[in-house]
């Protein structure tokens, strides 16, 4: 067997495959960008903004301190339908709508059993009332403050219930005043 | 805004990436060349003379510096010498063989599976040359053939070299004929100078001595180069030992040259066979009465004969100095040049012919100018004296033109390229030079080279059974060194015939040191002439993949 | 379109290990089958992992990405191939388990649980002061090399870490945690006037730039300067990328006032040090025959021999690849200093060619890209995610283009390795990390845009 030709073929074999993946790549690169020129940029909405869990009531599947990530609508509630499920015990099946339109969020109460409350107001069922960022939503037994998309953090995260200085230290320092949330959460 | 900056960035990223791979493709192709481990050759370009004005010391202290340069390569750098190594490893280096088959340079495998390079055959030494440290040819045909005994000229060598397969390169054939050769080199033996022998014909070479000699296997030694060296500290003679004489160095070639100027008179019209010389009363010397030819208040003595009227084949037979100066006197200098320079005689280094081993160009005079102006310079450029310059190789050159009938075929060495696979390919043969003079011209020099030897003074060239004619020549070292003694001459019986060119330093009377050597060598050479004929009984083995 | 990509790469494995392990072989004039389960075992095993990485992308729905994944695994096979070939498996079998496997369990990780990227925000300053830590244990602690550098942790049993590598990752994620916050207030808020410098937040910027100062700072004491450089690359552009332009020109003013006074202290003690002084000596005439000075004095050594004869040595590897390469085993990429590691790409040249040379760089530019690309369909306000990802893509285009500049005499060389290729384990970590870190963004905003 003459080992010489041998290797020397694998040798372009090597090269070709090499090219071969470069080529399927590329291919792919060029079929995703005719498939959808326009997706460059994205043109949906995006929400800009979401939920700290100040108060989880009796839900044990909220901690407090946690974040949660909303969409444009979301329907909050205790059935398991809703966007955002909300298992305390002082919460209505379908509680109440949260809407982003583009520019400002909107809390609707939908005639819920106990009410809902934006910074200890209680809304009108059935007429949206606007949130701002640093809000406090309740909902039964359950609070939430609305927080930044980017920046993240609102002023007054002092309410979150650690140590707090009572004054207007940034949330990214929560680990010097909460040296356990460095590692949990 | 940040996705415009963005955009920046990552231009700015694929460009220096593009500019990456331009500079890759820059150096592979730019600096390609500088790796090929083929052209690694150094420049040796030395020659020797006795001519005042350049100590052979020096000239070899040149040659040496050259080679030592070719062995510890220290201009290269480094990465170039180990992969040229790498690449070296895997090729085996072609054989040469001479023109019966006789092993005279091959490639040997060492206990380590490197090649090594043995010379059969020392008294070649300078001819055929030598490889470097790095194998690569440094002198010689090793240098001329470097591609060629590599293989890499060979398209299937070029394959194999491709698939990573050891390479063999192809063996030469050469026209050296081993028995004539040796018989040259002990005719050279003790002495310094150097023997020529051409095939009449084409110009082969059967045999090029020149001495003394060195041992291409020991020249890699350090210790062996420097006892070669050990005279050459500029204040004693130097042997001269790496200089091939043959072809390299720059004697005065005496009486031998009046070849050269009886072709320029005769083919020109300037005389004929009968014309007849009277050089007057001679002059009382503390030898004898002696002969002179004035020019321009210079006097050039011709103490070679006694006759007061010769003629002109006996003026070249007795080599009358006389009669050649006169001639000289009288010829245009544009007559004599443009002869000389068919011949190889010019400025130095202006005519060069197209060897395969280092060569040192003949000249007719430091600057040719001077011969237009300067009579007594051309009457004694005439007859050899002067400013003239010339290599044996040279002299056996002017020989082979006059036999030739007026065309000079170009020496060669190699006769045949043999590839491993067996095929025998004929080497490319040089084209001679045309037209140097006419037939008639030609047959009435070579008819006075006959009567040379028969009537004058090359008699001891004498071979019984053979035509032989030539021309002695004295040549005049100044100082109390006895002078060059040159005999330049042709054998020949039943169409074949030899070309011998013979200069022995401080050999005394052409006519005696050189003539006897002479006749020694072509009593051998053109019977082994005949023996040679034909295709070479070739020995295969020993060169084929093992 | 990944999977069928992936199966052309273990195709490619194979062979590429098949030819290495037979070259090597026939030139020692062994049978070149001999030791071949051995040098298939890294390429089969490899591929499994990158099959079980593939199809974890897969569960957890990640389609927009299908390019990135397999540049970088035919990128690491290339490195494999090299490293085997340099270094046998000895040295492969070190970058597969210090480096591939972990590294790529990490990166999983975070593409599972994207939320890490968030929990990774918000723990930037103690991240940052971690790195920090850990570069001055270096320093104190380190074991030192043979050029003299201390460059490597060891802490008990566990193996060596270059320090400098997580280093860069840490400064990636600390000023992108510190610009976006500072990028709006900068700009926003009144500021400072001097004559048109505007000094904006100053007392935040200065604590920035101060930082990565120090991180600077600590490395040249350690003559680490190949890192310096990366990180010098990484925050400038992140900076760039992160400030308007007035305000980036007026940060890289406040770095160059503080550098100057900072070089007029360090003058007083501190010179060039010799190894930069030779090494520009050596990026001017590699062949240069003249001695090479220090303060002055003649060390002896011409360049041509010192600092320019790993320039020459990668320089003639690249030419004696030739379009096609030697094929794997059949050249001589041994004589170049540092093959496996600094100079990987002229062993990669020598013994592949030209031909993938340049396609490896290619390969790197399409990769930069595809990290990029994210950017520019995340949400508006995202800042901290697309400075990571300017980060993480000039990191790797830096540490690419040193080395390919470095090995073509087309910049100073400096010793950094080349992401995914070189051998070294703790840098494989950290660039596989960084793959782990884009996939992971890629993934969080699709799931933003699907609830959409």
């Amino acid at each position: 067997m003459d080992w010489n030709l041998i290797l020397f073929i694998t040798k372009w074999a090597t090269i070709g495959l090499f090219y071969a993946v470069l080529l399927l790549l590329l291919f792919g690169v060029y079929r995703e960008m005719s498939q959808n020129p326009h997706k460059v940029t994205p043109v949906k909405p995006v929400p800009n903004g979401r939920l700290r869990v100040i108060s989880a009531g009796d839900d044990g599947h909220l901690r407090q301190g946690s974040v949660l990530d909303i969409s444009a609508d979301n329907r909050l509630g205790a059935d398991k339908d809703n966007d955002i499920l909300l298992r305390d015990s002082y919460v209505s099946r379908r509680h109440a709508r949260l809407r982003w339109d583009r520019a400002n969020w909107w809390v609707e109460d939908l005639n819920s059993k106990n009410g809902t409350m934006v910074d200890r107001h209680r809304c009108t069922p059935g007429v949206p009332y606007p949130l701002t960022v640093g809000s406090i939503l309740s909902i039964g037994d359950m609070s939430f403050e609305l927080i930044d998309q980017d920046t993240g953090y609102a002023d007054g995260a002092s309410k979150t219930g650690c140590l707090t200085t009572g004054g207007r230290h940034s949330p990214d320092l929560d680990w010097v005043l909460c040296p356990g949330r460095l590692f949990f959460g | 805004m940040f996705d415009r900056r963005v955009l920046h960035l990552a231009r700015i990223a694929v460009v220096s990436l593009v500019l990456a791979s331009v500079i890759l493709v820059y150096w592979q192709t730019a600096h390609s060349a500088a790796l090929n481990p083929f052209t690694i050759r150094p420049a040796i370009n030395t020659q020797w003379s006795n001519s005042p004005g350049q100590a052979p010391a020096q000239a070899d202290q040149e040659f040496i510096a050259g080679v030592s340069q070719a062995l510890d390569l220290e201009n290269q750098p480094a990465p170039v010498v180990q992969r040229t190594i790498d690449l070296l490893k895997r090729i085996r280096r072609g054989a040469i063989y001479d023109r019966n088959g006789r092993q005279l340079v091959v490639d040997r495998q060492g206990a380590d599976g490197t090649w090594e390079r043995f010379y059969n055959e020392p008294s070649l030494a300078h001819a055929v040359g030598y490889v470097s440290g790095l194998r690569i040819g440094v002198t010689g045909i090793e240098r001329s053939y470097n591609t060629t005994l590599l293989g890499l000229d060979r398209p299937d060598a070029q394959i194999d070299q491709l698939l990573h397969r050891p390479i063999q390169g192809s063996d030469l054939i050469l026209t050296i004929d081993t028995p004539t050769q040796r018989l040259a080199d002990n005719a050279l033996h003790g002495k310094q100078g150097a023997i020529v022998v051409l095939d009449e014909h084409n110009g082969a070479v059967l045999a090029m001595a020149s001495s003394p000699r060195f041992d291409p296997n020991r020249i890699h030694e350090e210790s062996y180069l420097h006892t070669l060296l050990a005279a050459c500290d500029g204040t004693t003679p130097c042997q001269g030992a790496l200089i091939n004489r043959a072809s390299q160095s720059a004697y005065s070639p005496g009486s031998t040259w009046k070849t050269v100027s009886l072709i320029a008179a005769l083919d020109s019209g300037q005389v004929h066979p009968g014309t007849i010389f009277d050089f007057g009363a001679p002059v009382q010397g503390p030898n004898g009465p002696y002969y002179i030819y004035t020019v321009d208040g210079g006097v050039i003595p011709d103490p070679n004969h006694s006759e007061r009227r010769l003629d002109l084949t006996m003026s070249y037979a007795k080599s009358a100095n006389a009669a050649f100066a006169k001639i000289g006197d009288q010829m245009p200098a544009d007559i004599l040049l443009s002869y000389a320079r068919k011949l190889g005689f010019g400025k130095p280094g202006e005519v060069s012919f197209p060897l395969e081993i280092e060569y040192t160009p003949s000249q007719i005079a430091w600057d040719t100018d001077s011969l237009y102006s300067n009579n007594l310079l051309r009457a004694a450029t005439s007859i050899g004296q002067g400013e003239v310059l010339a290599s044996p190789l040279n002299m056996g050159m002017v020989v082979l033109s006059v036999l030739n009938g007026g065309r000079m075929p170009i020496p060669y060495f190699v006769q045949s390229i043999r590839e491993p696979s067996g095929r025998i390919v004929e080497a490319t043969r040089q084209p001679g030079v045309e037209n140097i003079m006419r037939p008639q011209t030609a047959q009435e020099v070579r008819d006075m080279m006959v009567a040379t030897v028969t009537r004058g003074t090359g008699q001891k060239a004498a071979v019984p059974g053979l035509v032989v004619g030539g021309k002695t020549g004295t040549a005049q070292v100044g100082g109390d060194a006895a002078p060059h003694s040159w005999f330049v001459g042709f054998a020949e019986s039943g169409g074949r015939g030899v070309v011998i060119a013979v200069v022995i330093e401080n050999g005394g009377e052409g006519s005696q040191a050189a003539a006897s050597i002479f006749s020694e060598i072509a009593q051998v050479a053109v019977g082994r002439l005949g023996e040679g004929a034909g295709l070479p009984p070739f020995i295969p083995g020993g060169t084929a993949n093992p | 379109m990944e999977g069928i990509a992936l199966i052309l790469i273990g195709f490619f494995a194979l062979v590429a290990f098949f030819s290495a392990n037979a070259g090597m072989q026939v030139r020692q004039g062994l049978n070149p089958l001999t030791g071949l389960p051995g040098a298939l075992l890294p390429p089969l095993l490899v591929m499994m992992v990158f099959a079980v990485f593939h199809y974890l992308l897969r569960a957890l729905k990640l389609r927009s990405e299908q390019i990135l994944f397999p540049v970088v695994c035919l990128l690491l096979i290339v490195g494999l191939v090299m490293i085997w070939r340099l270094r046998g498996p000895e040295g492969i079998w070190q970058q597969i388990l210090r480096g591939l496997f972990p590294g790529l369990l990490a990166a999983a990780f975070l593409v599972a649980q994207p939320v890490w990227i968030e929990r990774i925000r918000r723990r930037a300053v103690p991240i940052g002061i971690l790195g920090l830590g850990l570069l001055i244990l270096t320093g104190i602690f380190g074991s030192v090399d043979e050029t003299g550098a201390r460059l490597a942790l060891k802490i008990g049993p566990l193996p060596a870490i270059q320090t400098s590598e997580p280093l860069k990752l840490i400064l990636i994620i600390f000023l992108a945690w510190f610009i976006a916050r500072q990028s709006k207030a900068a700009e926003s808020r009144t500021s400072i006037l001097f004559g048109r410098l505007r000094l904006p937040a100053l007392g935040h910027l200065f604590l920035g730039v101060l930082s990565a100062g120090l991180a600077a700072l600590s490395l040249v004491l350690m003559s680490d300067y190949g890192a310096v450089l990366i990180l010098g690359c990484i925050s400038i552009t992140m900076l760039y990328a992160g400030f308007e332009t007035r305000t980036f020109l007026d940060i890289i003013a406040i770095g160059l006032i503080m550098s100057l006074v900072m070089g007029l202290v360090l003058s007083v003690t501190w010179k060039i040090p010799a190894v930069i002084q030779y090494r520009f000596q050596a990026y001017q005439n590699p062949w240069s025959q003249e001695m090479m000075m220090v303060d002055g004095r003649s060390t002896g050594v011409t360049i041509a021999e010192g600092p320019g004869y790993q320039v020459q040595q990668a320089i003639y590897a690249v030419i004696a690849g030739g379009i096609s390469g030697s094929g794997l085993g059949f050249g001589s990429p041994n004589y170049v200093p540092l093959a496996h590691s600094d100079f990987i790409l002229a062993a990669v040249v020598e013994e592949l060619g030209a031909g993938i040379g340049v396609a490896v760089l290619f390969l790197f530019a399409v990769l930069l890209l595809r990290i990029f690309r994210p950017i520019f369909r995340l949400p508006p306000g995202r800042v901290f995610d697309r400075l990571l990802l300017v980060g993480i893509g000039i990191h790797l285009f830096t540490q690419v283009f040193v080395m390919a500049g470095g090995t073509l005499n087309l910049l100073p060389v400096t010793g950094v390795t080349v992401p995914f290729l070189s051998l070294g384990g703790t840098a494989l970590l950290t660039n596989l990390v960084e793959v782990g870190l884009v996939l992971a963004l890629i993934r969080r905003q699709e799931d933003t845009n699907d609830h959409v």
